[in-house]
Protein backbone atom coordinates (compact mmCIF):
# COMPACT_ATOMS: atom_id res chain seq x y z
CA UNK A 1 0.00 0.00 0.00
CA UNK A 2 2.90 2.32 0.75
CA UNK A 3 3.93 2.32 -2.93
CA UNK A 4 0.45 3.65 -3.78
CA UNK A 5 0.73 6.41 -1.16
CA UNK A 6 4.17 7.81 -1.96
CA UNK A 7 3.34 8.86 -5.52
CA UNK A 8 3.14 12.04 -7.54
CA UNK A 9 -0.71 11.98 -7.56
CA UNK A 10 -0.63 11.94 -3.74
CA UNK A 11 1.63 15.01 -3.77
CA UNK A 12 -0.74 16.72 -6.24
CA UNK A 13 -3.74 15.80 -4.05
CA UNK A 14 -2.04 17.36 -0.98
CA UNK A 15 -1.29 20.51 -3.01
CA UNK A 16 -4.92 20.72 -4.18
CA UNK A 17 -6.23 20.24 -0.63
CA UNK A 18 -3.84 22.93 0.68
CA UNK A 19 -4.81 25.40 -2.08
CA UNK A 20 -8.52 24.82 -1.42
CA UNK A 21 -8.06 25.33 2.32
CA UNK A 22 -6.06 28.52 1.70
CA UNK A 23 -8.78 29.96 -0.58
CA UNK A 24 -11.39 29.03 2.03
CA UNK A 25 -9.44 30.77 4.83
CA UNK A 26 -8.72 33.90 2.73
CA UNK A 27 -12.42 34.15 1.78
CA UNK A 28 -13.45 33.78 5.44
CA UNK A 29 -10.97 36.57 6.39
CA UNK A 30 -12.43 38.77 3.66
CA UNK A 31 -15.98 38.21 4.93
CA UNK A 32 -14.94 39.03 8.51
CA UNK A 33 -13.35 42.32 7.38
CA UNK A 34 -9.72 41.13 7.52
CA UNK A 35 -9.06 41.00 3.77
CA UNK A 36 -5.37 41.06 2.80
CA UNK A 37 -5.99 42.70 -0.59
CA UNK A 38 -8.57 44.72 -2.49
CA UNK A 39 -11.59 42.63 -3.60
CA UNK A 40 -10.57 42.75 -7.30
CA UNK A 41 -6.98 41.68 -6.60
CA UNK A 42 -8.18 39.00 -4.19
CA UNK A 43 -10.71 37.73 -6.76
CA UNK A 44 -8.16 37.54 -9.57
CA UNK A 45 -5.66 35.77 -7.29
CA UNK A 46 -8.37 33.30 -6.30
CA UNK A 47 -9.27 32.60 -9.95
CA UNK A 48 -5.62 32.12 -10.94
CA UNK A 49 -5.23 29.57 -8.13
CA UNK A 50 -8.46 27.87 -9.28
CA UNK A 51 -7.24 27.42 -12.85
CA UNK A 52 -3.83 26.29 -11.63
CA UNK A 53 -5.71 23.60 -9.67
CA UNK A 54 -7.75 22.70 -12.76
CA UNK A 55 -4.55 22.30 -14.78
CA UNK A 56 -3.08 20.02 -12.10
CA UNK A 57 -6.20 17.82 -12.25
CA UNK A 58 -6.14 17.69 -16.07
CA UNK A 59 -2.40 17.02 -16.37
CA UNK A 60 -1.80 14.65 -13.44
CA UNK A 61 -5.14 13.05 -12.50
CA UNK A 62 -6.57 12.81 -16.04
CA UNK A 63 -3.04 11.96 -17.27
CA UNK A 64 -3.15 14.42 -20.17
CA UNK A 65 0.52 15.08 -19.42
CA UNK A 66 1.52 11.72 -20.90
CA UNK A 67 -1.16 11.72 -23.63
CA UNK A 68 -0.48 12.25 -27.35
CA UNK A 69 0.57 15.83 -28.07
CA UNK A 70 -2.70 16.79 -29.78
CA UNK A 71 -4.72 15.85 -26.69
CA UNK A 72 -2.28 17.39 -24.25
CA UNK A 73 -2.14 20.73 -26.05
CA UNK A 74 -5.88 20.80 -26.70
CA UNK A 75 -6.38 20.31 -22.95
CA UNK A 76 -3.80 23.02 -22.13
CA UNK A 77 -5.49 25.42 -24.58
CA UNK A 78 -8.99 24.72 -23.20
CA UNK A 79 -7.87 25.37 -19.60
CA UNK A 80 -6.03 28.57 -20.62
CA UNK A 81 -8.95 29.82 -22.76
CA UNK A 82 -11.66 29.22 -20.14
CA UNK A 83 -9.41 30.61 -17.38
CA UNK A 84 -8.62 33.77 -19.36
CA UNK A 85 -12.28 34.34 -20.27
CA UNK A 86 -13.38 33.89 -16.65
CA UNK A 87 -10.80 36.43 -15.40
CA UNK A 88 -11.69 38.94 -18.16
CA UNK A 89 -15.44 38.64 -17.46
CA UNK A 90 -14.81 38.93 -13.69
CA UNK A 91 -12.85 42.17 -14.17
CA UNK A 92 -14.67 43.70 -17.16
CA UNK A 93 -18.08 42.00 -17.27
CA UNK A 94 -20.00 45.29 -17.23
CA UNK A 95 -17.96 46.72 -20.14
CA UNK A 96 -18.43 43.54 -22.17
CA UNK A 97 -22.19 43.69 -21.59
CA UNK A 98 -22.15 47.35 -22.67
CA UNK A 99 -20.23 46.28 -25.78
CA UNK A 100 -22.96 43.79 -26.66
CA UNK A 101 -22.47 40.59 -24.66
CA UNK A 102 -26.07 39.36 -24.32
CA UNK A 103 -27.77 39.35 -20.91
CA UNK A 104 -31.54 39.09 -20.47
CA UNK B 1 -13.53 2.68 -30.60
CA UNK B 2 -11.18 0.37 -28.73
CA UNK B 3 -7.71 1.84 -28.70
CA UNK B 4 -6.26 -0.12 -25.88
CA UNK B 5 -4.75 -3.19 -27.59
CA UNK B 6 -2.33 -0.99 -29.52
CA UNK B 7 -1.52 0.92 -26.33
CA UNK B 8 -0.81 -2.27 -24.43
CA UNK B 9 1.48 -3.44 -27.23
CA UNK B 10 3.30 -0.11 -27.25
CA UNK B 11 3.65 0.06 -23.49
CA UNK B 12 3.94 -3.24 -21.62
CA UNK B 13 1.97 -3.50 -18.38
CA UNK B 14 5.04 -3.17 -16.14
CA UNK B 15 5.76 0.17 -17.80
CA UNK B 16 2.32 1.50 -16.84
CA UNK B 17 2.95 1.38 -13.14
CA UNK B 18 2.09 4.98 -12.29
CA UNK B 19 1.07 8.33 -13.65
CA UNK B 20 4.70 9.11 -14.41
CA UNK B 21 4.83 6.36 -16.99
CA UNK B 22 6.35 8.62 -19.60
CA UNK B 23 9.20 9.64 -17.32
CA UNK B 24 10.01 6.05 -16.46
CA UNK B 25 9.86 4.84 -20.02
CA UNK B 26 12.09 7.62 -21.28
CA UNK B 27 11.62 10.22 -23.95
CA UNK B 28 10.66 7.66 -26.60
CA UNK B 29 7.49 6.71 -24.73
CA UNK B 30 6.50 10.30 -23.96
CA UNK B 31 3.15 11.37 -25.45
CA UNK B 32 2.26 7.85 -26.51
CA UNK B 33 -0.41 6.78 -24.03
CA UNK B 34 -3.99 7.94 -24.51
CA UNK B 35 -5.80 7.47 -21.19
CA UNK B 36 -9.23 6.07 -22.06
CA UNK B 37 -11.28 6.44 -25.22
CA UNK B 38 -11.16 9.34 -27.68
CA UNK B 39 -14.97 9.64 -27.44
CA UNK B 40 -14.80 10.22 -23.68
CA UNK B 41 -12.24 12.97 -24.17
CA UNK B 42 -14.53 14.56 -26.78
CA UNK B 43 -17.37 14.48 -24.26
CA UNK B 44 -15.14 15.96 -21.56
CA UNK B 45 -13.92 18.78 -23.81
CA UNK B 46 -17.44 19.61 -25.05
CA UNK B 47 -18.81 19.60 -21.52
CA UNK B 48 -15.97 21.78 -20.25
CA UNK B 49 -16.53 24.35 -23.03
CA UNK B 50 -20.29 24.37 -22.34
CA UNK B 51 -19.62 25.02 -18.65
CA UNK B 52 -17.15 27.73 -19.74
CA UNK B 53 -20.06 29.50 -21.45
CA UNK B 54 -22.13 29.10 -18.24
CA UNK B 55 -19.31 30.60 -16.17
CA UNK B 56 -18.89 33.74 -18.30
CA UNK B 57 -22.67 34.17 -18.61
CA UNK B 58 -22.90 34.05 -14.80
CA UNK B 59 -20.11 36.63 -14.48
CA UNK B 60 -21.77 38.91 -17.08
CA UNK B 61 -25.05 38.85 -15.14
CA UNK B 62 -23.12 39.33 -11.87
CA UNK B 63 -21.52 42.48 -13.27
CA UNK B 64 -24.99 44.02 -13.77
CA UNK B 65 -25.91 43.86 -10.07
CA UNK B 66 -22.81 43.04 -7.98
CA UNK B 67 -24.45 44.15 -4.72
CA UNK B 68 -27.31 41.67 -5.04
CA UNK B 69 -24.94 38.83 -6.01
CA UNK B 70 -22.58 39.61 -3.12
CA UNK B 71 -25.44 39.76 -0.62
CA UNK B 72 -27.00 36.53 -1.92
CA UNK B 73 -23.61 34.78 -2.01
CA UNK B 74 -23.26 35.64 1.68
CA UNK B 75 -26.36 33.55 2.38
CA UNK B 76 -24.60 30.38 1.17
CA UNK B 77 -22.66 28.20 3.59
CA UNK B 78 -19.09 28.35 2.24
CA UNK B 79 -17.98 25.76 4.82
CA UNK B 80 -20.26 23.13 3.26
CA UNK B 81 -19.04 24.11 -0.22
CA UNK B 82 -15.40 23.80 0.87
CA UNK B 83 -16.07 20.46 2.55
CA UNK B 84 -17.59 19.23 -0.70
CA UNK B 85 -14.49 20.37 -2.62
CA UNK B 86 -12.25 18.40 -0.26
CA UNK B 87 -14.50 15.34 -0.67
CA UNK B 88 -14.31 15.46 -4.48
CA UNK B 89 -10.53 16.01 -4.46
CA UNK B 90 -10.17 12.99 -2.19
CA UNK B 91 -12.43 10.91 -4.42
CA UNK B 92 -10.27 11.87 -7.41
CA UNK B 93 -7.15 10.75 -5.55
CA UNK B 94 -8.88 7.42 -4.79
CA UNK B 95 -9.68 6.95 -8.50
CA UNK B 96 -6.12 7.81 -9.63
CA UNK B 97 -4.70 5.42 -7.04
CA UNK B 98 -7.18 2.72 -8.07
CA UNK B 99 -5.89 2.96 -11.65
CA UNK B 100 -2.32 2.64 -10.39
CA UNK B 101 -3.32 -0.38 -8.32
CA UNK B 102 -4.88 -2.07 -11.38
CA UNK B 103 -1.71 -1.41 -13.39
CA UNK B 104 0.19 -3.23 -10.61
CA UNK B 105 -2.31 -6.12 -10.75
CA UNK B 106 -3.67 -5.33 -7.28
CA UNK B 107 -7.34 -5.42 -8.09
CA UNK B 108 -8.52 -5.91 -4.48
CA UNK B 109 -6.82 -2.64 -3.43
CA UNK B 110 -8.27 -0.93 -6.52
CA UNK B 111 -11.78 -2.07 -5.57
CA UNK B 112 -11.36 -0.66 -2.04
CA UNK B 113 -10.16 2.66 -3.45
CA UNK B 114 -13.10 2.83 -5.88
CA UNK B 115 -15.50 2.19 -2.97
CA UNK B 116 -13.75 5.05 -1.12
CA UNK B 117 -14.33 7.33 -4.13
CA UNK B 118 -18.01 6.34 -4.16
CA UNK B 119 -18.36 7.12 -0.44
CA UNK B 120 -16.84 10.59 -1.04
CA UNK B 121 -19.19 11.14 -4.01
CA UNK B 122 -22.22 10.07 -1.99
CA UNK B 123 -21.07 12.38 0.82
CA UNK B 124 -20.97 15.25 -1.69
CA UNK B 125 -24.51 14.46 -2.87
CA UNK B 126 -25.83 14.26 0.70
CA UNK B 127 -24.25 17.60 1.65
CA UNK B 128 -25.65 19.19 -1.51
CA UNK B 129 -29.15 17.90 -0.70
CA UNK B 130 -28.73 19.23 2.86
CA UNK B 131 -27.77 22.63 1.42
CA UNK B 132 -30.77 22.67 -0.91
CA UNK B 133 -33.03 21.68 2.01
CA UNK B 134 -31.66 24.45 4.22
CA UNK B 135 -32.13 27.06 1.48
CA UNK B 136 -35.65 25.97 0.62
CA UNK B 137 -36.44 25.87 4.36
CA UNK B 138 -35.38 29.54 4.51
CA UNK B 139 -37.76 30.32 1.65
CA UNK B 140 -34.92 30.62 -0.89
CA UNK B 141 -35.73 29.06 -4.27
CA UNK B 142 -34.48 29.48 -7.87
CA UNK B 143 -37.12 32.17 -8.28
CA UNK B 144 -35.85 34.28 -5.35
CA UNK B 145 -33.42 36.26 -7.54
CA UNK B 146 -30.97 35.87 -10.45
CA UNK B 147 -28.13 34.71 -8.19
CA UNK B 148 -30.16 31.86 -6.75
CA UNK B 149 -31.43 30.93 -10.20
CA UNK B 150 -27.78 30.50 -11.27
CA UNK B 151 -26.94 28.76 -7.97
CA UNK B 152 -29.66 26.11 -8.28
CA UNK B 153 -29.28 25.59 -12.05
CA UNK B 154 -25.45 25.37 -12.12
CA UNK B 155 -25.14 23.23 -8.98
CA UNK B 156 -28.11 21.13 -10.20
CA UNK B 157 -26.44 20.41 -13.56
CA UNK B 158 -23.23 19.59 -11.70
CA UNK B 159 -25.12 17.31 -9.30
CA UNK B 160 -26.58 15.49 -12.31
CA UNK B 161 -23.01 14.96 -13.61
CA UNK B 162 -22.01 13.68 -10.17
CA UNK B 163 -24.88 11.16 -10.07
CA UNK B 164 -23.91 9.92 -13.56
CA UNK B 165 -20.33 9.75 -12.27
CA UNK B 166 -21.42 7.58 -9.33
CA UNK B 167 -22.96 5.20 -11.87
CA UNK B 168 -19.67 5.24 -13.77
CA UNK B 169 -17.78 4.43 -10.54
CA UNK B 170 -20.18 1.52 -9.91
CA UNK B 171 -19.42 0.25 -13.43
CA UNK B 172 -15.68 0.64 -12.76
CA UNK B 173 -16.10 -1.42 -9.60
CA UNK B 174 -17.71 -4.12 -11.75
CA UNK B 175 -14.99 -4.17 -14.42
CA UNK B 176 -12.06 -4.03 -12.00
CA UNK B 177 -12.50 -7.78 -11.36
CA UNK B 178 -9.42 -9.72 -12.53
CA UNK B 179 -11.56 -12.27 -14.44
CA UNK B 180 -12.07 -9.74 -17.26
CA UNK B 181 -9.43 -9.22 -20.02
CA UNK B 182 -6.77 -6.68 -18.97
CA UNK B 183 -7.14 -4.58 -22.13
CA UNK B 184 -10.90 -4.26 -21.66
CA UNK B 185 -10.52 -3.39 -17.99
CA UNK B 186 -7.84 -0.71 -18.40
CA UNK B 187 -9.67 1.06 -21.25
CA UNK B 188 -12.94 1.14 -19.35
CA UNK B 189 -11.30 2.19 -16.09
CA UNK B 190 -9.32 5.01 -17.69
CA UNK B 191 -12.41 6.31 -19.50
CA UNK B 192 -14.45 6.20 -16.27
CA UNK B 193 -11.67 7.92 -14.33
CA UNK B 194 -11.50 10.70 -16.95
CA UNK B 195 -15.23 11.40 -16.54
CA UNK B 196 -15.02 11.37 -12.74
CA UNK B 197 -12.15 13.90 -12.80
CA UNK B 198 -14.32 16.15 -15.01
CA UNK B 199 -16.96 16.15 -12.24
CA UNK B 200 -14.20 17.15 -9.80
CA UNK B 201 -12.71 19.95 -11.90
CA UNK B 202 -16.09 21.52 -12.70
CA UNK B 203 -16.75 21.82 -8.96
CA UNK B 204 -13.24 23.26 -8.42
CA UNK B 205 -14.39 26.22 -10.57
CA UNK B 206 -18.03 26.41 -9.46
CA UNK B 207 -17.21 26.55 -5.74
CA UNK B 208 -15.23 29.83 -5.78
CA UNK B 209 -17.47 31.39 -8.45
CA UNK B 210 -20.65 30.88 -6.43
CA UNK B 211 -19.41 30.86 -2.82
CA UNK B 212 -16.17 32.82 -2.48
CA UNK B 213 -15.54 35.43 -5.18
CA UNK B 214 -15.31 38.93 -3.66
Amino acid sequence: MRDLLYTRPTLIWLLLMAATSLSWILAAMSVSGHALTTPAHGGVAMLLVVFFKVRLVVMYFMEARSAPAVLRWTAEAAVALIGALVVVFYLHGARLVDAGFPVG
Amino acid sequence: MQLLPSIVEAAPRQDLQDGDMAERSGAAARNTHLPGEVGVWGLVLGDALLFGVFFITYLAYRSQDPGLYQFSQGQLDAHLGALNTLLLLTSSWCVVSALQAVRRQREAVAARLLRGAMVCGLGFALIKMLEYGLKIGQGITPLSNDFFMFYFVLTGIHLFHLLVGLGVLAYMLHVVKPCLPAAHRLGALESGATFWHLVDLLWIILFPLLYLLP
